[in-house]
Order: C-alpha cells, then sequence, then structure tokens
C-alpha cells in the first residue's frame, strides 16, 4: 500500500516535471548560489595564490626584521660581503604630507629584477632629496618632472622638506597616492638608517639554503637580534596567503548573507508545497476514503520533496558549475587572467545533500497538514480559495509569544546598555531581538494582510474590476499572501535596516565633514597673513564659489585654550548640516557666538548665557552664547564669532589668515593649480578629497551591503513568481470565466500582475516597518552614536522597486491566465 | 436590433474538433435562429454537440466554417478584442457550476460585468431583477455561504443586469436539487415573459424543457427534431426517435 500511494503521488510529480521546477526553483536558486559562492571563494582563492605577490619573481632571499628594530647598516655590510649574494635592495615607506595630500613613499631601485615600478616620464631619482610620483598623486598634485615639493612628516618634529621631483611611474597601487625613491635616498630623507626588510639576489647556481646558513651564522650570532631569513619563493606564498586570509573574512561575511537567502528559499518552498498540496486535497481525500494511512501518505509527500529537492539542488549545482568553469574564458576575453574552481565534489554533493534536506524540512509542515485531509472532503467541490480563513490557535499563541520575547529582549537590551560592555551582549542580543520580531511576523502575518492591504491596495481599486479583483484576490488568501509577502519583507526589513544605518552613517559623517573639509580647497598662511589680491583674485576668478576667508584667534575659556574662528557660517553650503545642540544657530550675531561642545563644557555655559573669552594678550570680549555643537566648530576649532567681535578679543590682524572655497567649474585638477597660483607661498589643502573618500567608502558599504541582500531578495522574487504561477494555475476556471463574461485579455494580465505586485508591496511594507525601528534600536543599542534618520526618498524607493520587480515575476504567469479559453470556464472538471 | 426579430442566428456551422483521423465533426451543419423573447432548450444525447453549438453561438469557441450572429453583429468576423467586449455587453451566462467569484459579495458578483465595461448599473434595474430573483436579504453575502439554488439564482442577475441580447444557460440545474432547480427554471421563464429576455438553454432534463417556448434536440451534430411549445410527453418522444433511452 505504502509503495502504491507513493506511486500514485511521484508518478503525478514525474507527469509534470514543471511543477517540481516551480516548487523546488527557490531551492534550486539557493543552491546556485550557494554552490557559486564556494566556486567564487575558489577562484578568487587559487587566482590569488597564483597572481599575488608584493615580492619580485627574481628575489631569491629575503631578511626581515621581526623586532621593532630596523636591520642596521653593519648588518647590511654583513649581508652585502656574504658570498654568494650579488645585490640587495632595501625595503620601506614613509608617510609623510605634501600639498594637502598624504603621499606613502616606498623604497625601489627603479630599474632591474628588484624593481616594481615603471618609468613613464622623467628619470628615476637617484640623488639626495629627489623622489618619483606615482601617476594619480602626480596628477592630484599637479606637479611636472622638475618640480618642486614641501613635504612634511619625514621626522617627528622636523621641519617640512622641499624635494625634487625627478619622475612619475607606475606601480603597486592601493588607496593612498604613493612617491618612490631608491632606498638610500628614501633612508636620508627619513633620517633613520636601517630597513626592516632587505630583498637580495644571489648568484645563479648558489645553494640558496648553504647561503641562508651562512647568513643565519653572521647575523643572529648576537642573541639579542630578531631576523627572519626566508627565501623569495616562501615570502612570496606566505604574502599571498595573508592576502586570502583577509578575504576568507569578507567570505565569511558574504556566508551569512548566503545564509539568510537559504533561510529565504526555505521558507518560499514551505509556502509553495503548502499551495501545491492544497490543490491535491482532493486527490489525497480520495486516497484517505479507499484506505491510505495518514502516514502514508505523510511518507509520500516527503519522498516528493526529496525528489523535488535532489532534482533542483543537483541543477543549481550544476549551472553554477557550468558558470564558474566558464570564468576564466569571459575573463580571458577581457584580457584578465583568472585561475578556474576546478571540480570541487565534496562541497557539491553537501550543497545537494543540503537542498534536500531543506526541501524535506520545508515539506514537512504542509506534508502533515494535507495528510490530515478529511476522507469527506473528496466529495465536497471545494474551491481552494474559499477554504482557509483566519489564524490557527497555535499560531496565534507562537505570534504572541514571539512577540513578547521581542519585547524581553528589548527591555534586557535597554537595561544592559546602561551597564558597561563590549557590545558583544547587546550584539546578541539584538540578533534575538530581530529573530523573534521576524517569527512574530510570520506567525502572526496572515492577520497584518487584511490591515496592510486595504491600506495599499486602495489606489489600485483605481484600476477598475482589474485592480478591485486582484485586491481581493490576496485579501481571499490571506494565508498564502502572507506566506510569500513574509519572505519579501525579510529582504526588505534587512535593507530598510541597512539603509537606516548608512543613511545614519552619512549624516553623521557629513556633519563631522562639515567641521573638518567644509569646503572644496582650503588655502592657510604660512607666514604672516594672506596677501589682500587673494581674496579679490578668487572671488574675480569664475572657477570658484563660495569663497570665504577666516581669521583665527586664540583664547582660553576655563582651563584649556582653544580657537576662535571669524568663519561666515552662511557663507559654506556644507555648514548647512551642523547641529546645535543647545540653542539655534540662526541666532548667531555680533555680540554672539556658536560654541563648540567641549569649549561649552570648559566654560560650564549653556545657550543663552553669558561667557568671556580671554586672549593670550589680556583681550576678552563678553558675548552671549547662541548655539552649542554636537562636536567641533569648523576646521576643528572652539568657536565661531562675528569678525568685530573677534577683533575685540585681539590677536589677529586685519587680513584673513586663510579662506575656503568651493570649485565652481572645471576640473579639480585645473581648480587645484589656479588656486595654488593665486595663493602662492600658502599652504594649500584639497579638502575635497577627504571628503570623497570618506564618501565613496561608505558608498560602496552601501551598495556591497545593497549586493548581498539582494540575493535574498531574489529568492523572494521567486516565490512571488512561484506563488502567483500556481495561483493561475488553480484558477483556470476562474480566468476562464471573467473572460467569458467579457475581460479583455489585457485586464486578465493586468489583474494577475496586479496580485504579483501586492505581495511584493505588501511584503514591502511590512519589511520597512520592522526593519526601520529595529535599525534605530541596533544604532542606539551598540552606541554607535550615529544619529537615527529616516531616509524616506530610498526607502520609498525599495518600496517602489519591490513592488515592479514583483509585477515583473508576475508576467509569465499573468500571460498564462490571459491566454485561458472561455470555454474553461464551463467545463465541469 | 435586427429587423427580422431575430437575437441570434446561425447559418451552416460547422465544428470539428482536431485534425486527421482523430477529428470529431461536433457541429455537421447547423442552421438556426432564435427569436427575441423566446425561451429556446437545446437537447440531445450526451456527444451530441448541444455544449459545442452553445459555445459558438456564445462567441466562447470558434467555429470550422459557417456564420453566427447575435444582434445582427457578424460573430465570426470578430477579433478576440471585440468578441470579449460583445460577451461583456450583449451575452449573459449561466453555467451549471454556478461560476461565481469566491472572494466577491453576491452584489460584486452581479455588477461585475457591467463594471469591466465602466458602466453604473441602473439601480432600478438591479432592484427589479433582485426582487424578481428573491436574493435581496441575501447580496452581502459571498458565494461559499449561499445555498446552491441562491447561488444560481446569483449567477442568472448576473446574466440579466447587463440586459444582454440573449442568455446562455449550460445545464443551470445540473446541480441543483429538483425543487430548486424548478425555481431557477420558472425564474427563467419569468424573465422571458416579464422582461422580454431571450433564453438558450443546454439541457438533459425533458421536464426542464417543458419549462421552454421550444426545443430543438441535437444528434451527431445535427438538429433532427424542432418542437413548438414543448412537454415532458413530445421532448421525451423525440429524444427516443434520436435515440436515447
Ligand atoms: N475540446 C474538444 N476536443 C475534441 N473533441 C471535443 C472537444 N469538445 C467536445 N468534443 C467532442 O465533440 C462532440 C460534441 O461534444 P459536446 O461537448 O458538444 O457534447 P454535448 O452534447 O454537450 O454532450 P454532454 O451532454 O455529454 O455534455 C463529442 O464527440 C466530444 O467528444
Ligand atoms: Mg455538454
Amino acid at each position: 500500500m505504502n509503495v502504491s500511494v507513493l506511486r500514485t503521488q511521484l508518478s503525478g510529480v514525474l507527469r509534470r516535471p514543471g511543477r517540481i521546477l516551480m516548487t523546488g526553483l527557490s531551492v534550486l536558486v539557493a543552491a546556485l548560489v550557494v554552490f557559486g559562492t564556494v566556486l567564487a571563494h575558489q577562484i578568487v582563492t587559487r587566482t590569488m595564490l597564483d597572481t599575488f605577490s608584493n615580492t619580485p619573481e627574481a628575489v631569491s632571499l629575503v631578511v626581515a626584521s621581526q623586532g621593532g628594530t630596523p636591520i642596521t647598516p653593519e648588518q647590511l655590510t654583513q649581508i652585502r660581503d656574504t658570498p654568494g649574494v650579488t645585490t640587495l635592495a632595501g625595503r620601506t615607506s614613509v608617510y609623510v604630507t605634501a600639498a594637502g595630500i598624504d603621499l606613502d613613499v616606498h623604497a625601489d631601485p627603479g630599474t632591474g629584477p628588484m624593481s616594481r615600478v615603471t618609468l613613464v616620464a622623467g628619470t628615476y631619482p637617484d640623488g639626495e632629496r629627489e623622489i618619483a610620483l606615482d601617476r594619480r598623486a602626480a596628477e592630484r598634485i599637479g606637479l611636472r618632472p622638475g618640480g618642486t615639493l614641501r613635504l612634511d612628516g619625514w621626522q617627528e618634529g622636523a621641519e617640512p622638506v622641499s624635494v625634487t621631483v625627478t619622475g612619475v611611474v607606475d606601480g603597486p597601487q592601493d588607496a593612498a597616492e604613493r612617491g618612490w625613491a631608491p632606498d638610500t635616498v628614501l633612508d636620508a630623507l627619513a633620517g633613520r638608517p636601517g630597513y626592516p626588510r632587505v630583498d637580495l639576489i644571489t648568484a645563479p647556481g648558489t645553494d640558496l639554503d648553504a647561503t641562508m646558513t651562512r647568513l643565519g651564522e653572521q647575523l643572529l650570532r648576537d642573541p639579542s637580534v630578531y631576523l627572519s631569513i626566508t627565501t623569495g619563493e616562501t615570502t612570496r606564498v606566505r604574502e599571498a596567503t595573508d592576502e586570502v586570509r583577509q578575504l576568507d573574512q569578507v567570505f565569511a561575511l558574504i556566508g551569512m548573507f548566503v545564509g539568510v537567502a537559504v533561510v529565504a528559499a526555505a521558507l518560499v518552498a514551505t509556502s509553495t508545497f503548502r499551495i501545491v498540496f492544497a490543490q491535491r486535497m482532493r486527490q489525497l481525500a480520495l486516497l484517505r476514503t479507499i484506505g491510505a494511512q495518514r502516514g502514508q501518505l505523510v511518507g509520500a509527500l516527503l519522498a516528493e520533496g526529496a525528489v523535488v529537492g535532489l532534482v533542483t539542488g543537483a541543477t543549481g549545482v550544476l549551472i553554477a558549475l557550468a558558470g564558474g568553469l566558464a570564468a576564466p574564458v569571459v575573463a580571458g576575453w577581457s584580457g584578465r587572467t583568472i585561475t578556474g574552481p576546478g571540480v570541487p565534489v565534496g562541497p557539491a554533493i553537501a550543497v545537494v545533500i543540503g537542498a534536500v534536506l531543506i526541501t524535506v524540512g520545508a515539506v514537512l509542515a504542509p506534508a502533515f497538514a494535507a495528510a490530515g485531509v478529511a476522507p469527506l472532503q473528496a466529495l465536497r467541490s471545494s474551491s481552494v480559495a474559499g477554504s482557509e480563513r483566519g489564524v490557527s490557535a497555535v499560531r496565534l499563541v507562537l505570534g504572541v509569544l514571539l512577540t513578547a520575547c521581542a519585547g524581553g529582549l528589548i527591555r534586557l537590551t535597554l537595561d544592559s546598555m546602561d551597564s558597561q560592555g563590549d557590545g558583544n551582549r547587546e550584539l546578541l542580543y539584538l540578533l534575538g531581538v530581530g529573530t523573534c520580531a521576524y517569527g512574530a511576523l510570520i506567525a502572526l502575518g496572515p492577520l497584518l494582510i487584511r490591515p496592510v492591504l486595504a491600506a495599499v491596495g486602495a489606489p489600485l481599486r483605481l484600476l477598475g474590476p482589474a485592480g478591485r479583483l486582484a485586491v481581493s484576490g490576496i485579501g481571499g488568501t490571506p494565508r498564502r499572501a502572507a506566506a510569500v509577502s513574509v519572505v519579501v519583507a525579510l529582504g526588505v526589513t534587512m535593507l530598510a535596516g541597512t539603509i537606516v544605518g548608512i543613511s545614519g552613517m552619512q549624516t553623521y559623517t557629513d556633519r563631522q565633514m562639515a567641521v573638518r573639509t567644509p569646503a572644496d580647497l582650503g588655502m592657510f598662511a604660512e607666514d604672516g597673513p594672506l596677501g589682500a589680491d587673494v581674496v579679490t583674485g578668487l572671488r574675480a576668478d569664475g572657477r570658484f564659489t563660495d569663497v570665504t576667508p577666516f581669521r583665527t584667534a586664540d583664547f582660553s575659556g576655563g582651563q584649556i585654550s582653544h580657537v576662535a574662528i571669524d568663519l561666515d557660517p552662511a557663507g559654506l553650503p556644507a555648514l548647512d548640516v551642523l547641529e546645535a545642540e543647545d540653542g539655534s544657530l540662526a541666532a548667531f550675531g555680533p555680540g554672539r557666538a556658536i560654541l563648540a561642545d567641549v569649549v561649552a563644557a570648559d566654560l560650564g555655559a549653556r545657550a543663552g548665557d553669558t561667557v568671556t573669552l580671554t586672549s593670550p594678550a589680556g583681550g576678552t570680549v563678553r558675548l552671549e552664547v547662541a548655539a552649542i555643537l554636537t562636536g567641533e566648530a569648523p576646521l576643528r576649532l572652539g568657536a565661531v564669532l562675528t569678525p568685530a567681535d573677534l577683533t575685540t578679543l585681539g590677536g589677529a590682524g586685519p587680513e584673513p589668515t586663510g579662506v575656503l572655497a568651493n570649485i565652481a567649474s572645471g576640473t579639480r585638477n585645473d581648480a587645484l593649480a589656479a588656486f595654488r597660483a593665486i595663493g602662492a607661498g600658502a599652504e594649500i589643502a584639497v579638502l575635497a578629497d577627504e571628503r570623497d573618500k570618506a564618501g565613496a567608502e561608505i558608498e560602496s558599504l552601501l551598495f556591497a551591503a545593497l549586493g548581498l541582500l539582494g540575493l535574498t531578495v531574489l529568492i523572494a522574487v521567486v516565490g512571488v513568481g512561484t506563488t502567483t504561477g500556481l495561483s493561475v494555475m488553480e484558477r483556470t476556471r476562474e480566468s476562464g470565466l471573467l473572460r467569458a463574461l467579457g475581460m479583455s485579455r489585457g485586464k486578465v494580465r493586468l489583474m494577475i500582475g496586479a496580485e504579483a505586485g501586492l505581495y511584493g508591496l505588501i511584503g514591502a511594507v511590512l519589511g520597512t516597518a520592522l526593519g526601520v525601528p529595529l535599525a534605530w534600536f541596533a544604532l542606539d543599542a551598540l552606541r554607535l552614536d550615529i544619529p537615527w534618520t529616516f531616509p524616506a526618498g530610498r526607502l520609498l524607493l525599495i518600496i517602489v522597486a519591490l513592488a515592479a520587480i514583483t509585477v515583473l515575476a508576475g508576467i509569465v504567469p499573468a500571460r498564462r491566465a490571459a491566454r485561458v479559453s472561455p470555454v474553461a470556464a464551463l467545463s465541469v472538471d | 436590433m435586427s429587423p427580422d426579430g431575430f437575437a441570434v442566428t446561425a447559418t451552416d456551422l460547422v465544428k470539428v474538433y482536431g485534425t486527421g483521423d482523430s477529428a470529431v465533426r461536433a457541429l455537421d451543419g447547423v442552421t438556426v435562429g432564435f427569436r427575441r423573447g423566446r425561451f429556446t432548450a437545446i437537447m440531445g444525447p450526451s456527444g451530441s454537440g448541444k455544449s459545442t453549438l452553445m459555445h459558438c453561438l456564445a462567441g466562447l469557441d470558434a467555429v470550422t466554417s459557417g456564420r453566427i450572429t447575435i444582434g445582427g453583429t457578424d460573430l465570426t468576423r470578430l477579433r478576440d478584442r471585440q468578441l470579449t467586449a460583445l460577451r461583456r455587453d450583449r451575452v449573459g451566462f449561466v453555467f451549471q457550476a454556478f461560476n461565481l467569484l469566491p472572494q466577491l459579495t453576491a452584489r460584486q458578483n452581479i455588477t461585475l460585468p457591467s463594471e469591466m465595461a465602466g458602466r453604473r448599473v441602473d439601480a432600478d434595474h438591479l432592484a427589479h431583477i433582485v426582487d424578481v430573483l428573491g436574493i435581496g436579504d441575501r447580496l452581502g453575502h459571498r458565494p461559499a455561504e449561499l445555498s446552491g439554488g441562491q447561488q444560481q439564482r446569483v449567477a442568472l442577475a448576473r446574466a440579466l443586469a447587463t440586459r444582454p441580447e440573449v442568455i446562455f444557460a449550460d445545464e443551470p440545474t445540473g446541480n441543483l436539487d429538483s425543487r430548486s432547480g424548478a425555481e431557477v427554471l420558472g425564474l427563467l421563464r419569468d424573465c422571458v415573459r416579464g422582461l422580454g429576455q431571450t433564453v438558450v438553454m443546454v439541457t438533459h432534463d425533458p421536464s426542464a424543457a417543458a419549462y421552454a417556448d421550444r426545443a430543438l434536440v441535437l444528434a451527431d451534430g445535427r438538429i433532427v427534431h424542432d418542437l413548438d411549445g414543448p412537454t415532458r410527453a413530445t421532448v421525451t418522444e423525440a429524444l427516443g426517435l434520436a435515440g436515447v433511452r
């Protein structure tokens, strides 16, 4: 009997292979994504090991200092004198600032097998106080070979040094602009003899092991010396492995996102099987009527799930594998070399087994529910849509418990926030809050569908009967709608949370940047004030706008000394984001001051108080505090005063000591050159660079997060497509009826498309409602000091985008429904 | 309004299902006209082509050859879009399986075709129909909360609401007990007498056919009898001649 029940079910499945694909589509995508990640990891790791090296191929031995002490000149001589060693190059780098940008200057011989750079213009430096710049640095600073540059920061407390730029090179790069010079030149500039590492080349045919032993005997005779001696080969592998290890962390993070996507796939699969089994209720009931046991039905349905999991899991793995194996070829077209992933059999099998387990797990609940069908059900001609109403008591209780659990954890988090901690506990609590809240959403989802539908469906009703039918179609099957919408909600919760978090970070950095870099360009007088013609010159030049001169003066408040600035806060648009912690920025004017928070604390002042500022020379000014900022004042100073008040305070001449300006037109490098020309002699800073860097970092963070969350959204969209497809299949008669009653094909398509869009819309609304408060709570709980924001535009964009994408997912089922012949309505089964 | 007083006409209708060896000639040269304001029953043995004839007449299915007019419009020349509009505006349907939309209330089901046409339902007309059909206190309910007879009356009200040229009914009493069936048939006849509706009904049941003004008997895709003022007895006899016990 069991076998025959199994056979009835499985033959039903095999007769319609399209359905396997449909019920298992989410599992297929999940398997594809998981195995795709495995392959991507393989490709990246192998490519990295094959190609990455910071050590040139020619280097045969590497001596590196292991303590903080560099390799001394004496040790260098010992190394040079060791038989077999032909060439050696010191490896070191120094961080300096040049013309307002940071420059990372590296040692490199410039030519020969040890060099990592190629010359593109001029000559490679070989004399005292000569360096080369990489192309990016040369462009940014606006220097050609032969120009000079003042570099600051070579040595602690030393004066800036002027160097000649002899050439421009291409070389390995990272985020920073780089300079290059021979080791000895760099050594002299930095004023610290010795290198942390020396690369050696040995004569051809030299026995490396013997040379290493000899080097060791020479260098390590003194027990206080900490040096490592390794072959170039070992170093290259270690460097590549270190690089790979960093990537492993990235992949661990990606793995977490993939994990959430797998959860989404399991949810979708559960919902799909529930629908499919509901459609087969009559048949299952018939089997019960003629004597099939519940257990037999459950077994048969679980077996069906296993088959679906096996087929779709294997398909997903194979598609991913095809993509992975094709990757090197595709990369080859664009001239890049990457190493293929090979065929990782173990992980492939694991993914397929995982797919089977997840699918069987997903089938479990629907299978028990379906097998519980009353035999009588076979005799009733029940419509699927009519047969689900309300929420079971178990669900209700579970939902309430989970809500309570989330509430309790919030309480706990709030309590632990008062105590000191490393934040790990809060993170754990937060994870619990999120999980409980989302669990409650799954349990109580069917109850939420109607109210949300009433709100978001209202505009659809304007579309006439098609829209209205779509809304009532979804309202009529709230459990189904909830099942698919909560998966969309899972994706949107995380999306909305990420967006809120990142937009908070953006506001935070904007404020910080407004303080640090209120304009694109800055000019600061070196010795004596700026010439009177500088400001007029800048104002006359169309390339600049918001030209804002300023003077600064020292003052002491309570205990510490601070700097006041007479900058016009209304002069620079970037300063609009400044926020007052107390008082109002609009109240600023003659006789009033804006104070940084630390200064206010130092003076013990609140907004509205009157304070007395004293200059080192003894001048005083009494001012009312107009506003206290949430952080520092512009340019990281202590107070903003009007020019007249600053003059009263004393300590500043009549001429400006600095000027800020924004670039109105032209490229940044052009503007910078003009700025430099007008302000010859003054220190120039490209403040915009710093701002861009911070902005770009946050932006790339946002895009990375959106891309990874896209996986979950993708699976949710697959869920919407499948659910809509199955709904259309079971409502063939209804589609036919509507066609018979005179609904046009287009309207039928519109109706089904609207249904799919509504699943997405409801999910997006629920997700936003859950994600935004969770993100706010997380920001507070983790004490990140990031302000709460409500990025309405972006959130709205997400909601609209999801509705649109899910409408697209409904296109195939919609076309199918529109093709139904009206005669279908008349046929009686 | 066509001058000859026919709501629906069919000329030399041929309908062939499938091709080659498996081809079935479900209609084999049917020519018939249905006068306005008359109640016609179509009868015949199973497989004789009753449903096929009705589907073709109603513009639900395409004919292989022949011509059909509803209110003077030639259906066989219309494209899907126009055909859909024609069904919506000038044809009403009553099905054996009621075919109401489960998620809509009775009233919403009744007004659905008019709304799809973008028209308001004439409130007086609706009130009149609802009154005649006796479903006034059921309008707020969904189909699942109605008895079979009530559902069929709602379906009838939906068919009547657009004042169609003709109502087609396929076994409208097939799913009802005899009392509810008799009520629905009585109502159909009342619509013809009282509202001047044209009704074409497919049925197996000779006593149902007795409610009609005229009965056609089909056999093998042809009309073999055409009875005026049929009674149970005359219909049974005609069916017997056509090969039904
Ligand atoms: N879609 C179809 N494809 C092929 N043959 C069909 C199709 N529909 C009907 N037929 C055939 O056409 C003939 C007429 O069928 P039709 O459904 O019109 O009969 P009917 O008189 O309505 O029968 P019943 O009283 O059983 O409903 C039958 O032989 C049937 O097998
Ligand atoms: Mg029939």
